[in-house]
């Protein structure tokens, strides 16, 4: 039996950029960037096509994007009105899909599955969508049409900034195979300087290899990486998308303890933990959650958002240690430990958007210590304070 | 708004007598006579003749004041290359183009390459070449292996202003995916009906044999709105030649685009 393809993906590109047009037509005809004002080294969080057409991209320093173009308009992020434009965005496919996975950042997947009779053929009724966000919320996502998740994402990137595309269930291998291995999920500087120095350029040659080269070059995770090539990926749409998904770990003591320093060591395994979790599925953490069960079975909790999404282990067991000082309010002693990451969004791939203070040399440590992590558990390679005292 | 304008593939088929010209039409009154139908059209003789200046000359006087002109490229430049010789080629079509740049009225070349148009070094600079050579021509190019349809190759028409062809064929393994990127200010789009079961194998004739539902073509036309926001002007032909169907469907899409409110 043949299935036929019913992802979508929803993908607008510098949807900052593209929101700030839609709320201010003339600013369609002018390079611009969105970036943060006030920053002590701002970067350019978004740009426009007409800036894009002029060499600047995201995660660039805005001093150098200056530089290149003369009297660039520089605009403050909107994040309410991206929010308004992602919800009206997530309204129009929900009449639709009966599936929709809401990624925010103007990243949506839909599942089209059993909705031919009722709205036609998936191509067409992707395309219906897209119209409709392009009239009522006047900015035009990249469409693709594919068997999964992973497929259809590599497909908008592809063909961005605009367009649609469909492959065909049984062609994703061959579609991927010609397309450049850095739009591959997963391929991050890291992952990109392997791949070079293997003089692995398209996506056919990663796929080409069998497990034995995958791990000699990349270690087990490199088999995921190797599947994905092949146009592997098993996982839903998932509806309840990432404003309802969280990253939860948790730790019962074997007796109940009161030594911090112990506390601080089962922190941070189970921040580590949970961070690989999120890292893996590319994601990264608005807020934090520690919840405490004391002795006495009362429990205590506490809470914090983050300006900046928290990506590396570093800032979340920073933030973690300073979320369990405030829940930590009473001298009883501790039964059990969980840890919540919410506010989940796509992780951006682009350092300097993240820690403009040298984040090279941290990206490169973590993604070495998710490695070795990943290929040889959880507890080969951890902090001093986690092992002392485990 | 972009200008969209709608066509057929070739005008000049004698079985068109009866379902599109009239009994007893002449060939040299066909022209005249789509002329009054559409706004442009795709010429194709000069895939298997080597167009000439005069030839296109005299086809504009046949074919009134404001007719507009695709033309495909000939054999010699996307099927059959010939190494050492298709320089030679290459400029006198690009010659023969003169009288129709000179009216303005060419609208396109068309760079049509077959399925055996493998993406291998030696086709990429090829075609690097051979655009090089058109440069001056407005281009559009369409593949028919689907190996090309990659992002390097996206990037590359768009830095040179070369359109993709947005291609509507039977949904088969190997064809190229349903795809529309905009690469140009001009978009070229060509519909050759959904004939699965006669597409391989048989003669042009069986393969083009094919008429588009009304609900087929509003689909299209969603599509259009779409590559109509991104490019100036946008170009439709059908190719599904075979008993006037494509004249049949290119009035269909027409009406269908009115509606629409894309088209005056």
């Amino acid at each position: 039996m043949s299935h036929q393809a019913s992802v979508v993906h929803l993908n607008v590109i510098d949807f900052a950029a593209a929101v700030a047009i839609a709320k201010d037509r003339s600013l369609a005809k002018s390079p611009f960037v969105v970036a943060k004002a006030g920053a002590a080294r701002p970067v350019v969080l978004a740009v426009s096509r007409q800036a894009w057409a002029e060499g600047l991209t995201p995660g660039m320093p805005v001093g150098m994007a200056e530089r290149l173009v003369r009297n660039l308009r520089i605009l403050d992020p909107d994040p309410t009105s991206c929010i308004m434009a992602n919800t009206l965005m997530e309204t129009i496919c929900r009449r639709y899909a009966p599936l929709v996975q809401n990624d925010s950042g103007g990243h949506l997947y839909l599942d089209l599955a059993g909705t031919s009779r009722l709205f036609g053929p998936h191509m067409d009724c992707a395309v219906r969508i897209r119209n409709e966000i392009m009239e009522q919320v006047g900015i035009e996502p990249v469409v693709a049409l594919a068997p999964n998740k992973l497929v259809s994402k590599v497909v908008t990137r592809a063909i961005r900034p605009t367009g649609v595309a469909c492959v065909r269930e049984g062609e994703e291998a061959s579609f991927l195979a010609p397309q450049d291995a850095l739009l591959l999920p997963g391929v991050g500087p890291a992952m990109a300087r392997i791949l070079s120095v293997a003089g692995l350029r398209e996506i056919g040659g990663l796929a080409a290899l069998d497990d034995s080269e995958t791990v000699a070059l990349f270690g087990k995770r490199g088999l995921a990486l190797r599947d994905a090539a092949r146009g592997l990926d098993n996982s839903p749409v998932d509806p309840g998308g990432l404003a309802e998904r969280t990253i939860w770990r948790r730790v019962d003591f074997p007796e109940p303890i009161l030594d911090a320093a112990v506390f601080h060591a089962a922190l941070v395994r189970v921040v580590e933990d949970a961070g690989l979790e999120m890292r893996r599925s590319l994601l990264a953490a608005g807020a934090l959650r520690i919840t405490l069960l004391y002795a006495d079975g009362v429990r205590g909790e506490a809470q914090q958002r983050s300006r900046e999404p928290l990506l590396l282990d570093s800032d979340l067991i920073a933030t973690a240690a300073r979320v369990s000082a405030k829940a930590l309010e009473r001298r009883v002693r501790l039964r059990a430990l969980a840890l919540v990451l919410y506010g989940l969004t796509p992780a951006k791939r682009e350092p300097d958007l993240f820690t403009p203070e040298g984040p090279d040399r941290f990206e490169r440590l973590q993604s070495a210590v998710d490695s070795t992590r990943l290929r040889f558990g959880t507890t080969a390679v951890t902090k001093a304070t986690a092992i002392v005292h485990a | 708004m972009a200008t969209i304008l709608v066509g057929t593939s070739g005008y000049s088929y004698t079985e068109w007598i009866g379902p599109v010209y009239p009994l007893g039409t002449k060939p040299e009154a066909f022209l005249a006579l789509y002329a009054g139908m559409f706004a442009s059209v795709e010429l194709n003789f000069s895939y298997y003749r080597m167009p000439t200046a005069p030839q296109l000359s005299h086809l504009l006087e046949q074919s009134g004041p404001s007719l507009s002109f695709s033309i495909k490229a000939h054999e010699s430049l996307t099927h059959t290359v010939d190494p050492a010789n298709w320089r030679t080629a290459a400029d006198t079509f690009i010659k023969a183009m003169v009288p129709l740049c000179e009216a303005k009225r060419l609208e396109a070349v068309l760079l049509q390459f077959p399925y055996s148009f493998h993406y291998e070094v030696d086709r990429r600079k090829y075609l690097d070449a051979l655009l090089k050579d058109f440069s001056s021509l407005p281009l559009a190019v369409e593949f028919r292996n689907a190996q090309w349809y990659n992002n390097r190759v996206f990037d590359s028409l768009r830095e040179r202003g070369v359109a993709l062809t947005s291609v509507d064929l039977p949904a088969l393994n190997g064809l190229p995916p349903v795809l529309d990127v905009t690469t140009s200010k001009m978009a070229y789009i060509r519909l050759h009906g959904r004939n699965s079961d006669t597409w391989w194998g048989s003669d042009a004739a069986a393969r083009y044999d094919y008429l588009y539902s009304e609900k087929e073509l509003q689909a299209w036309v969603e599509r259009v709105r779409g590559i109509a926001s991104e490019a100036g002007r946008v170009l439709v032909y059908f190719n599904n030649h075979r008993r006037g169907q494509a004249v049949q469907n290119a009035k269909m899409l027409l009406g269908l685009l009115k509606r629409n409110a894309l088209t005056p």
